[in-house]
């Protein structure tokens, strides 16, 4: 009489298999989860796009705490990969879903790039699968990334109509990217081509070379229109930059961003900083002639530090102020300008066609659009710059500074490009690196140490010289972190060409 | 004709004998004896009186023509035959037995006149251990003999007359960071309604309630219908008194600033020391700068707790009834949190025929709680803690001013606007207070019906139904927009059913096989289904402030959630017994649980006990009156939670109101087995010089293998847990119970009882690294704070884990560049929360008509770690933060290169260090403290006589105290056995801003008609 265990024993509400867009949708917004803990305590602060102003908050000066960062260890992979593998299970086979396997697949890439620029050496082939698996080098997992890339884009065939679409016919949008615009996914993977390709400039210039070209002759993202950005409901609720930034005061505008709206052009104030910033309404420095931000790194913080510029939410900049119906911010991937600079780059090098310095002018003009700046003072601003000009070092540190003002705020690729080239100028903790981090004095962190889960569970597959806690350290250069700030001469690395 | 007869019973030595029943032979007229052994009783002049009482040979005397009978009872051999109730409900004697188990006299649960079964029965059974949470009307973990499950399966069993009690917590806050603890299922029972609580703690004793009595059981026997004289009505009421106690010790020197400069705009209690000078403060207002009156005292209440109860009773000899009625009301120390509950129960047996009995009992509960508090860091306590002492009551009272016709919270902080600054983690109490609202309604039935066929007098049958229903709705949300989340206001609703119900038969047969040897054979099958339901609505942003309900919702959310698990069981017990002195008893059950895999669903489990009366087979000297040795060896299987080894995909929605899915976080073991406990345990039991010294000792070793355990697992699998069979766990222990009589003259008694039980449960086999390293296991490993509590294979279970101080060879502060001490690279062993015994003396007076009961309450050892501490030692409140004055200074110790620390601090850094290091705040938990006291007088028949022309039998008037005081603890004012956030062993490790552990004195009235 234990016949009916099985069904006792199963939820009512259970399912077997679900539609894919279903399971595509929590991917697509897990740059999302967890905000502060995996983005904004570490990428955002150590690119210097904000600045920390809790006094006890001590990943500015470069401290790892499992609790914040190890959740992206964890959401990856044991949420992330595992449901693009479930996916890939039921689907991948399936013709009718090979759009959408694709544009999967196009996005689990990127989210393997976000990993990798994070920690560096990682678990890759078979994870995710049940069991733990030898930690691969980051050179064979980029290599990986671009075959996988370069297929999927292939893959993708906007006229199959009468294939399975993220967006159905009645309304429903599981694709919160591009709204099932497949030209638009095909763009997308070839702009992320293009990122990993410029990421391994300086260690790797062949296969750099070859990745670019190709990329950039695929097709890269053409307009603002392109620009990769997940959408955050106005009726839900995040831990996003307007609840650090704003509700919360736990960040404020770093001085290192703000000194750079200022000292550009010859105008004086990039039309942009206003847009982005504002004082708060009860701060003195309302008023200001400036938007002045925050020195990073404090141990103790003075106490009007939440007096600096913060976000501004009413400034009209779409991505802290959304589209006005639906969406209350957008969270940057990867913006259209920021193609452009990566294309001027690789002009620089020679690896494509087209003149560096107008293509930088044009990564300008875009960042300017995207943020909403009027045109004419737009054109004013661009006008007070001077072009690239001197030594291919000094070029790309223009190039790259103004690339680091259109990215903001995605301060995962800023971050990713001052530990590359090493520009812009970034200042290490004002009260000094931290005696409790990994990091050695007087030295810039470089990336993210393992998990203490991975500690725990993988010692026996990660990279020998740093399989423990204490040679783990996150002073350790990624493999196309070549040179280290510390090197410059005259404000010039030597090292990027 | 009636006459009446009076005189006064005492035992062989002359003293007055207590409560001995006095009972006319054939009839139901009885009474029994008052405190001074006196009684008085009206019956035919035919009669004989029946005098008897437990420990006593019950004695004839025909009234004949005397009026006046006194009486001197003999104490029998027999006074050992002392009936205990056994699982299933049979009656055995205790000498039988071959396993420790513990009663509870309702006397000793009701002495302080305590509502909570929870917290009455704390200190009075060696080796249970109780620990509240959550403040009134909380939950409480208890725990026997230490834990035996890696996973939480480790509640104890709660039967009330044979039928099981779902002692589940509604709700537990799941995170230290906050939460409310919703109304343990518990705190349904009416101890007034208790007639013993008997708790059967080895193997053995709870072999045969299978599965769920594998940690233990506690069997409750209410009070049924008995003879008595008088109209059988007892009425208790009583009014306790509760304050709030015991909280953190805070300075009172220093207030609101940074660095030792006045800043009326900071959070943090780093300004200058208190000088008494005007100064603008935060609100704007100049006022002096000195220490305002204590705040969290000023924004708690007087607690009052009153309670009555009812209780109708009578029995003949076909049968018993008994009808009870019990109305708490407590309210708490915070404003408006309240707890009203009402039982009401029915109880009744009738022998229908000679061949059959039926016995039923229908309780009805409602228990209702209304604005309970948040426990952990959103606490009004945490909040109070981290508050300058500057502040004044005044002015963050009411804790809001209207802006555009709206509630705005009102708090200094880090700016000028002082709306503009509540955030999660600074807020102010009382808007919070105000803002949230809270009530939950737990509506259950509770009964059962039973018949016993008795077919011969050697063979009887026994059918039992068994129902244990309830449904829970609870209300909960914001009422008012914060700064703290966007999300506000918003209103929840949640509603849970809850059913249980046991079908069960037992068939027993007795023989006496010759003089000597009696011979007992049970065999039975029992049926478990239980269900639970659960809905619960979110409206997301309320559209405004007034419209307190769902539908004003922007975001309306909806979950529902299953759970259902049924047992099937047959069991077998058999008990040998050989001239009265030898006993075996033998026990043997199979189950089969819905909630294990298919194919290892079924799992058989026996038992062995033997009991040796030595007093009884040898000539002893006359002062042991009592000599018994005992052993047992039990195994018990367990199941596990329904649906964990059956993960499935499931829906909710989320973003742009789409429907997502994840996977299952966990990977199910395909072989997955049943988790089997073994309990080997002996025991003596001695009792010395007529009774007045007893003592039993009980040593047990408990090992639980196949733990059913969702361990960590790399996560680069892709699945961070993995359900398996994992471990052992062993549970040694040492329990004693003594009782011991030194004085007993006609007007005096003095009695002691003693309990000290020493567990030591250690993590004996464990999984294993790829690289052959033993793991260990995570009981608390949170992403919010880096402690952690593990288990090390072979160590004491509930290792805490933590920041150190970094330290060089001569123990001194390894120094860093910044001047402050540096901490350990990764967390390190810095306690363990176990004790290394616990204890309690229990002394009970009696003068005369006055009686005194005294409850001393004790743990030896064991770490906890408070948080509650290390947050205010951040903000500069914690009175330790003085200890070294507010100048800056060069903290003693040196660089890690041996040289000199030449860098000065200020106590400001120094103390935000130290707040960051767990070492810091990771205190000894030993105590011992005066559980109860009660007063006691027994108002002399004579005047209740006069008083009330007869009516009145017994009246009782007692003046009561809980928690009085601590005679030794180490925690910095708080104290170390009430501050967890929840129920779970891990939890056990923390002390962090709970509701603030209560002080109660009061009066109780206990009259019997």
């Amino acid at each position: 009489c234990t016949d009916d265990f099985e069904d006792i024993n199963t939820p009512k509400d259970a399912v077997l298999q679900v539609e894919a867009g279903i399971m595509f949708n929590p991917l697509l917004q897990n740059p999302l989860r967890n905000y502060q803990r995996n983005i904004n305590l570490y990428p955002d602060l150590f690119s210097q796009y904000w600045a920390n102003t809790v006094s006890g908050f001590e990943s500015p000066r470069y401290e790892y705490v499992d609790g914040w960062i190890g959740n992206q260890w964890n959401e990856f992979y044991t949420q992330t990969l595992p449901e693009a593998n479930q996916l890939i299970a039921w689907y991948g086979e399936d013709p009718l879903h090979a759009n959408a396997m694709a544009q999967l697949e196009i996005w689990i890439c990127s989210e393997w790039a976000r990993m990798l620029q994070t920690y560096g050496d990682m678990p890759y082939f078979g994870a995710g699968l049940g069991e733990s698996v030898a930690y691969n080098s980051e050179q064979e997992i980029y290599y990986d990334l671009f075959d996988r890339l370069t297929t999927a884009v292939n893959n993708i065939d906007p006229g199959a109509t009468d294939q399975y679409a993220y967006k159905k016919p009645d309304g429903t949008n599981y694709d919160l990217l591009y709204s099932g615009d497949l030209d638009k996914w095909k763009r997308f993977g070839n702009s992320m081509r293009l990122r990993l390709a410029m990421r391994l400039a300086n260690v790797d210039p062949t296969k750099a070379q070859t990745e670019a070209a190709a990329a950039v002759a695929d097709g890269v993202m053409t307009s603002n229109a392109d620009v990769a950005h997940i959408p955050l409901w106005s009726s839900g609720w995040y831990d996003y930059l307007h609840q650090m930034a704003f509700a919360w005061n736990n960040i404020r505008a770093s001085k290192t961003l703000t000194d750079l709206l200022y000292n550009q052009s010859t105008l004086g104030e990039d039309p942009r900083a206003r847009r982005w910033f504002a004082y708060k309404d009860d701060s003195p420095l309302v008023g200001n002639a400036e938007i002045e931000g925050v020195v990073n790194g404090y141990d103790v913080l003075p106490g009007n530090s939440n007096d600096f510029a913060t976000i501004n939410l009413e400034g009209g900049y779409v991505g802290f102020v959304g589209n006005g119906t639906d969406v209350s911010h957008y969270l940057p991937y990867m913006f259209y300008s920021e193609v452009l600079f990566l294309r001027a780059e690789a002009a620089l090098r020679g690896w494509v066609a087209g003149d560096a310095n107008s293509l930088y002018l044009e990564g300008i003009q875009a960042s300017m659009d995207f943020v909403g700046v009027d045109p004419a003072n737009a054109t004013d601003y661009i006008n007070g710059l001077s072009a690239l000009s001197g030594s291919n070092e000094a070029q790309l540190r223009q190039l790259i500074t103004q690339k680091y003002i259109a990215n903001f705020p995605n301060g995962v690729e800023a971050w990713a490009d001052f530990r590359r080239t090493d520009y812009p100028d970034i200042s290490l903790p004002v009260d000094g690196v931290s005696s409790n981090s990994s990091v050695a004095p007087d030295t810039w962190v470089k990336r993210i140490r393992y998990s203490d889960n991975a500690h725990l569970f993988d010692a026996f597959f990660m990279p020998s010289s740093r399989n423990t806690v204490e040679s783990d350290r996150m002073d350790i250069r990624l493999w196309w972190d070549t040179a280290d700030t510390k090197t410059k001469s005259g404000g010039l690395m030597s090292s990027n060409f | 004709q009636s006459i009446r007869v009076s005189g006064t019973v005492t035992d062989g030595n002359g003293i007055p004998l207590p409560g001995v029943n006095v009972l006319e032979k054939g009839t139901n007229n009885g009474t029994s004896a008052d405190f001074d052994g006196g009684y008085s009783i009206s019956v035919n002049g035919s009669a004989v009186l029946v005098f008897s009482s437990i420990g006593f040979v019950t004695q004839e005397v025909t009234v004949g023509a005397q009026t006046v009978i006194n009486v001197s009872l003999v104490e029998s051999v027999q006074a050992l035959d002392e009936i205990v109730v056994t699982a299933l409900g049979i009656k055995r004697e205790k000498k039988a037995l071959g396993y420790s188990m513990q009663e509870v006299s309702s006397e000793t649960v009701t002495a302080a006149a305590n509502g909570n079964i929870n917290t009455a029965l704390q200190g009075k059974v060696a080796g249970v251990n109780i620990t509240t949470s959550g403040g009134i009307g909380g939950n409480a973990r208890v725990d026997l003999r230490g834990t035996s499950s890696l996973n939480g399966n480790d509640e104890i069993l709660w039967v009330i007359d044979g039928v099981p009690f779902s002692a589940d917590d509604t709700s537990d806050p799941d995170d230290l960071f906050g939460g409310i603890s919703n109304g343990g299922g518990l705190l349904d029972i009416n101890p007034d309604d208790i007639e013993t609580v008997s708790v059967l703690k080895g193997g053995q004793a709870a072999a045969l309630y299978g599965s769920r009595g594998a940690n233990g059981v506690v069997l409750i026997t209410t009070k049924s219908g008995k003879k008595t004289e008088g109209l059988g009505i007892s009425y208790t009421g009583s009014t306790v008194f509760s304050e709030a106690s015991y909280f953190l010790d805070l300075q009172n020197e220093y207030g609101q600033g940074l660095n030792g400069n006045y800043d009326p705009t900071s959070g943090a209690a780093w300004g200058p020391r208190f000088d008494g000078v005007s100064r603008p403060s935060w609100t704007g207002e100049q006022l002096p700068y000195e220490a305002a009156s204590d705040q969290l005292d000023d924004f708690t209440r007087t607690a009052i707790s009153m309670r009555h109860a009812l209780s109708l009773s009578k029995a003949s000899e076909e049968g018993n009834f008994r009808v009870s009625i019990a109305k708490d009301k407590t309210e708490g120390v915070f404003e408006n949190n309240q707890i009203d509950k009402l039982n009401f129960d029915v109880k009744a047996a009738y022998d229908i025929n000679s061949w059959l009995n039926v016995d039923t009992k229908i309780s009805y509960i409602k228990n209702k709680g209304q604005q309970r508090p948040e426990v952990g860091n959103y606490s009004y306590v945490s909040f109070f803690n981290r508050m300058p002492a500057n502040i004044r009551t005044q002015d963050l009272s009411p804790g809001f001013v209207i802006v555009n016709g709206e509630r705005a919270e009102y708090l200094y902080g880090s700016s000028t606007d002082l709306t503009a600054n509540p955030n999660a983690n600074n807020r102010n109490p009382y808007f919070i207070q105000d803002q949230i609202f809270n009530s939950d309604t737990r509506n259950r039935f509770f009964g059962y019906f039973a018949s016993t066929f008795k077919f011969t007098d050697d063979l009887k049958l026994k059918l039992k139904y068994g129902l244990d229903t309830y449904r829970y709705e609870a209300l909960d949300g914001y009422r008012y927009p914060d700064n703290a989340s966007d999300q506000r206001p918003n209103f929840n609703t949640s509603e849970k059913f809850y059913s249980e119900e046991n079908m069960e038969f037992l068939l027993s047969y007795n023989k006496d096989l010759s003089e000597k040897i009696n011979f007992g054979l049970s065999v039975g099958g029992n049926k478990m289904h239980r269900e639970s339901q659960l809905l619960r609505s979110t409206s997301g942003k309320l559209a405004s402030s007034n419209d307190f309900f769902l539908n004003a919702g922007t975001t309306l959310n909806t979950n529902e959630s299953f759970s259902q698990r049924e047992i099937q069981s047959v069991y077998g017990y058999l008990d040998v017994s050989y001239n009265d002195y030898l006993f075996l008893t033998a026990t043997a059950r199979n189950d089969w649980s819905s909630a294990l895999p298919i194919d290892n669903n079924s799992y058989f489990y026996p038992s062995v006990g033997l009991s040796a009366l030595i007093s009884e087979m040898a000539t002893m000297p006359d002062w042991i009156s009592y000599l018994k040795l005992r052993g047992s060896w039990a195994q018990v299987g367990k199941d596990t939670q329904p649906y964990l080894a059956n993960p499935v995909f499931s829906f909710s929605t989320w973003n742009f109101n789409l429907l997502t899915s994840g996977v299952p976080q966990g990977l199910v073991d395909p072989n997955l087995k049943p988790e089997i406990s073994t309990t080997s345990e002996v025991g003596l039991e001695l009792k010395l010089f007529k009774s007045r010294f007893g003592i039993d000792i009980t040593y047990y070793n408990e090992r639980t293998k196949n733990q059913i355990v969702n361990t960590a697992n790399g996560q680069s699998s892709g699945y961070d847990l993995f359900l398996t069979n994992l471990g052992l766990i062993s549970n040694k222990g040492l329990e004693i119970i003594a009782n011991i009589v030194p004085v007993k003259t006609e007007d005096f008694n003095m009695g002691l009882t003693l309990n000290f039980a020493k567990n030591k449960g250690v993590l004996e086999e464990f999984d294993k690294s790829l690289d052959g390293e033993d793991l260990p296991y995570f009981f608390f490993n949170s992403n919010t704070i880096p402690e952690q509590v593990r288990a090390e294979v072979g160590r004491k279970m509930g290792d805490i884990y933590g920041f150190a101080f970094e330290r060089d060879a001569e123990g001194q502060f390894v120094i860093g560049a910044d001047g402050l001490p540096t901490r350990s690279a990764d967390v390190v062993k810095l306690g363990n929360i176990q004790p290394d015994f616990t204890g309690s003396i229990g002394i009970d007076l009696n003068y005369k008509n006055v009686s005194l009961n005294a409850l001393l309450g004790m743990q030896q050892g064991g770490d906890i770690y408070s948080l509650t501490e290390a947050g205010a030692t951040g903000s500069g409140t914690a009175a330790r933060t003085t200890s070294l004055g507010r100048e800056p200074f060069f903290v003693p110790g040196n660089l890690s290169d041996g040289s000199p620390n030449l860098t000065i601090v200020s106590p400001q850094q120094y103390w935000s260090r130290v707040a960051g290091v767990t070492e810091s705040s990771i205190y000894d938990a030993s105590f011992m403290k005066l559980t109860e006291l009660a007063l006691g007088y027994s108002i002399p028949r004579k005047v209740l006589d006069k008083l009330g022309n007869g009516v009145i039998n017994r009246a009782k008037f007692s003046l009561v105290g809980r928690n009085l005081f601590y005679l030794y603890r180490n925690t910095p004012g708080t104290v170390p056995d009430s501050g967890v956030y929840n129920t779970s062993f891990g939890a056990q490790a923390f002390d962090f801003s709970p509701v603030p552990v209560t002080r109660s004195v009061g009066f109780s009235l206990n009259l019997n008609f």
